[in-house]
């Protein structure tokens, strides 16, 4: 236990002297919410279109105006014909074309049926569609003004929305709880392993191996400082979702620690299994990379729905504990679930961690007898 | 007609003097022993005569040349090995000597020749092909004292080059060093193996950073009225 | 030029005795095609809805019906009260709850206002606006079909349609917005990351030392270094393409040419910048934190994953700094828009400025000396 308690203290001395690691992991937590609770929009202020206006008479100078009046769109060029505005998307980098057909007053007032035409720069469909949304809600509104002029009021139908759990459509909320998983896997998992190969690159690790320490207790003695630092992270996000962002915490604080605390243990576990796998520095940083990082990026269901995958990634991602352990954050954040209610997915979660433990405290004890 | 002279040749550290204001002069073909415990600051001088630190303040010539001004070409009449084993694990002992030559701009064909010659030296003929990873410690220190001395250097340093290797590769390990030494390259060891110091024609002690003493063992001895260098080293190690 | 192909070799020796850097050199590729074109998809395409009708009419039920003939949703049936509509949001059963009111038939047709009630999930507040659109857009549609069908006594109704003409991306797949952002990734790890290591590795182990005692000079150390790498990017690169031409069926619209000179370029500043990363970072921690660091802001501002357009003014102006975006603008343009170089000149120019800066950047910041 002694040699635990000292192996840590000299863990803790190296973390506190490499001031610019110290800082990069702190700030890592902060600048990774910031980036993503300020810059992720989905919308698309003045997004740049072309009118091309084929009958150019009142009704379409009035749908015109309703465009640029809707406050969506810059109006960069009005074409005048196709070729035109084929230059326009690749010149003038316009997201989407309308083209107004000709005789539009006409087939607007007394066929009442009119087609419009939208071109749609599909290369970004994300843009794209949040650009469609825009024009066929714009173009809804003008219909309705036409028929309101012509038939009076006939709207009785009224629609209420009411966004439960996040009434301003924060997207933030979906990003917190990735986010401390992200910054727990880097700091418990990839930091402890990393340090840990550093010491076998640099020889350093064979003076400790010469005193009578045992291996484990030198990768535990990693491990703990980093899971330490991991949860201080963890409580610098959570103070900034709800501080800044206003995300609320409606379940019970002390149920929400313990499953950071357990989730911390989790990714502690991957740290010893990369630490019992991986020899260079590099070997650590790829396996979590590739092994453990990307994985958790694309198959946590934090950035990407899971319920677009094709089935077999969707049960891969079961594997993953990071899938577990947001959902269980989220709920208890955002709809106040109790530890009831997520019992489940801590049982994963503490399953997934022994399971690794007993497997890379095997792995390493036996690297060490041959 | 010295290889080395060093002038009042200073390092910092912050506040630590690492190395202070240490002169003396090395002459060619000379086995000039650096003697110091563990962070005396033998290294730290060294590196300094060898380009890979900037002196606080000081001067030195080496090979004739300027420290300050002309490293370029002290550069390229110096060897090193360092304390730790530099040369690349993942690369052959051939290949690794290659590398090295090429580097000094040994002309290929004469390249190939001295690596041979050393080989067949060392009998490491047999093994040229294999990883330095795989080779024991020794051949390790004699392939980096060899490899430092493929483009003909005038002056080699050599930062404790015999550490940890046993007996037998030491002396094995020296037997080179006289070789060369003979051909009229200048040695320059560090070394904290007080019957190495012997061996050496001029030794100079280190302590704290200060050069407490230099002159070949004889004089030293007489010097200091003791009767080994042991002693001699433990009387400023000790104080 | 012997010693600049000297160290050429020795890298290449050392990258192709590294089992492990060769594996990942293969296998990350491979993995993100595989997994991140089937995944990176946020499309919104189950939305999940229930009903409670407390109306029980023949209009709410006519409405229903409307919704389960919609492509757009799932169906979850009903339920029947607020507790089971509580259950039924905490578990994410259903992403949303349309709810018509008692007497919901008689006030629509009285022409008194009535009200139908939607109640969505909004921890995904993007799901959430989107489908409430669409619910929107349905009941509208219901509505005007509705009138259509009336006897033509009654006036028609105007209604305007639209054609949606979907250019550069006709199938609307995923994919060909995924896969060159893969390749845009690709790069650049292999330029930043694997050079970054390298180099702060040399340092640790001290053959950097042994390297630093001879008479070589800087720009040949780094050009030494540069090469193999770019090299390996440039491989990465092409195998990419060729993954992303045949497996994915994604063509190139502009000229190959230009694209690998573009990516050519594109590497030369981020091995610069894995290089400066190296040689100003004491350590392989040290290094990887940086680059890890600058590749997430990268990735996270480039609009890989989302547009930039809606991003505040900072960010736009950090975007300024940040060659993955130019680069990715590059790559869309000339795969999917098959621009040519005359419309990507400014991002080459930029990055191609980049490149110099960075790399003159580099060089001065590599001492031979330690501090």
């Amino acid at each position: 236990m002694n040699q635990l308690l000292a192996i840590i203290r000299k863990e803790l001395i190296h973390i506190y002297r490499d001031k610019i690691s110290l800082f990069l992991m702190l700030s890592m937590p902060i600048v990774l919410i910031i980036l993503f609770g300020f810059t992720i929009s989905t919308e698309i202020p003045n997004a740049k279109i072309s009118i091309y206006d084929q009958s150019e008479d009142v009704q379409s100078k009035r749908l015109i105006q309703s465009l640029t009046a809707s406050g969506y769109f810059q109006v960069v060029n009005y074409p005048k014909s196709e070729k035109e505005i084929a230059e326009d998307f690749s010149q003038l980098q316009i997201k989407a074309a309308i083209i107004i057909p000709p005789q539009f007053e006409k087939k607007l007032i007394s066929e009442k049926e009119v087609e419009l035409q939208v071109i749609n720069d599909m290369s970004d469909i994300n843009v794209a569609s949040v650009i469609k949304q825009y024009i066929e809600t714009v173009i809804l509104n003008f219909e309705n003004d036409i028929n309101l002029t012509e038939f009076g009021k006939i709207g009785q139908l009224k629609v209420s929305i009411q966004m439960k759990y996040n009434p301003e459509l924060n997207s933030v909320y979906m990003f917190v709880p990735g986010i401390i998983t992200l910054i727990m896997i880097i700091i418990t998992a990839l930091m402890s392993s990393i340090t840990l190969a550093r010491e076998s690159e640099t020889n350093t690790m064979k003076m400790m191996l010469i005193t009578p320490v045992k291996k484990i207790h030198i990768v535990l003695g990693k491990v703990i400082p980093y899971m330490a630092l991991s949860f201080l992270s963890t409580l610098i996000i959570l103070a900034i979702s709800v501080w800044i962002f206003d995300m609320p915490i409606k379940g019970n604080i002390f149920v929400l620690l313990i499953l950071c605390i357990v989730f911390m243990f989790t990714s502690a576990s991957f740290g010893l299994l990369i630490s019992a796998i991986s020899k260079t520095q590099l070997d650590a940083m790829m396996i979590t990379m590739m092994g453990l990082f990307l994985p958790t990026v694309l198959l946590s269901g934090f950035l990407f729905p899971l319920d677009n995958m094709p089935y077999g990634f969707q049960l891969l991602a079961n594997i993953f504990p990071a899938k577990w352990f947001i959902l269980a954050l989220k709920d208890i954040m955002i709809k106040g679930a109790t530890f009831i209610d997520i019992w489940f997915y801590v049982a994963v979660l503490l399953f997934i961690s022994t399971l690794l433990t007993i497997f890379s405290v095997t792995q390493i004890d036996r690297r060490r007898a041959s | 007609m010295y290889t080395i002279e060093v002038h009042n040749l200073t390092k910092r550290f912050g506040s630590f003097t690492a190395v202070n204001n240490i002169s003396f002069q090395v002459k060619r073909g000379e086995i000039f022993g650096f003697l110091g415990a563990n962070g005396a600051g033998k290294t730290t001088a060294m590196k300094m005569m060898c380009g890979l630190l900037l002196p606080t303040s000081g001067t030195a010539r080496i090979a004739g040349y300027d420290l300050k001004t002309e490293s370029k070409q002290i550069k390229k009449e110096i060897g090193y090995m360092s304390q730790r084993f530099s040369l690349y694990d993942d690369l052959t002992i051939k290949e690794n000597m290659t590398l090295f030559g090429t580097i000094y701009k040994v002309p290929k064909q004469e390249l190939n020749e001295r690596i041979e010659g050393h080989l067949t030296e060392l009998n490491l003929m047999k093994h040229k092909d294999q990883l330095v990873s795989s080779i024991p410690l020794g051949w390790k220190q004699k392939l980096a004292f060899s490899t430092a001395l493929l483009h003909h250097p005038k002056i080699v340093f050599l930062d404790e080059p015999t550490s940890g290797v046993d007996p037998i590769v030491r002396r094995e390990f020296w037997s080179l060093i006289y070789k060369a030494a003979a051909q009229g390259v200048t040695i320059f060891i560090t070394t904290h193996y007080m019957d190495e110091a012997s061996y050496c024609e001029r030794i100079s002690i280190m302590a704290e950073g200060d050069l407490k003493l230099i002159g070949t063992p004889t004089e030293l001895k007489i010097q200091m009225g003791v009767n080994t260098i042991d002693e001699l080293f433990t009387h400023f190690v000790n104080r | 030029m012997r010693i600049i192909l000297m160290l050429i070799k020795k890298e290449f020796l050392q990258v192709f005795r590294n089992r492990l850097l060769i594996s990942i050199l293969i296998v990350a590729p491979l993995v993100q095609f595989l997994i991140f074109p089937f995944t990176a998809d946020y499309e919104i395409k189950h939305i999940s809805i229930a009903f409670w009708d407390q109306d029980h009419s023949t209009l709410s039920r006519e409405i229903i019906e409307h919704f389960r003939h919609s492509s757009h949703f799932i169906d979850c049936g009903f339920i029947d009260s607020e507790a089971e509509k509580e259950e039924a949001l905490l578990h994410d059963h259903v992403d949303f709850i349309l709810q018509f009111p008692p007497h919901f038939e008689k006030q629509m047709v009285r022409g008194e206002e009535s009200q139908i009630a939607i109640t969505a999930n909004a921890i995904n507040s993007v799901k959430a606006g989107i489908g409430s659109d669409y619910i929107k857009n349905v009941l509208t549609g219901f509505f005007e079909s509705k009138e259509e069908g009336t006897p033509p006594s009654i006036k028609k109704m105007t209604s305007i349609s639209i054609n949606h003409i979907h250019w550069y991306n006709e199938k609307m797949n995923y994919q060909n917005i995924m896969v060159p952002g893969i390749l845009v990734i690709l790069v650049t790890l292999i330029g930043s990351y694997v050079t970054a290591l390298n180099i702060v590795r040399e340092k640790e182990i001290g053959t950097i030392e042994q390297i630093n005692v001879t008479p070589i000079l800087k720009w040949q150390f780094l050009v030494g270094k540069m090469i193999p790498f770019w090299i390996l990017g440039m491989l990465e690169f092409i195998v990419g393409l060729i993954l992303m031409v045949f497996f994915f069926g994604i063509s190139i619209q502009g000229s190959t040419t230009t694209l690998l000179g573009a990516t050519a370029i594109y590497l030369l500043v981020m091995l610069g910048l894995g290089f400066f990363i190296s040689f100003v970072s004491k350590n392989q921690l040290q290094a990887m934190f940086i680059v890890f660091f600058l590749f997430v802001i990268y990735v996270l501002l480039s609009g890989l994953f989302t547009p930039t357009e809606g991003m505040p003014e900072w960010a736009k102006w950090i975007n300024f700094a940040n060659p993955m975006s130019f680069y990715m603008d590059i790559i869309k343009l000339v795969i999917l828009k098959g621009a040519g170089l005359r419309e990507i000149a400014s991002q080459v120019l930029i990055l191609s400025g980049m490149a110099v800066g960075i790399n003159i950047a580099a060089l001065l910041s590599y001492s031979d000396k330690i501090n």
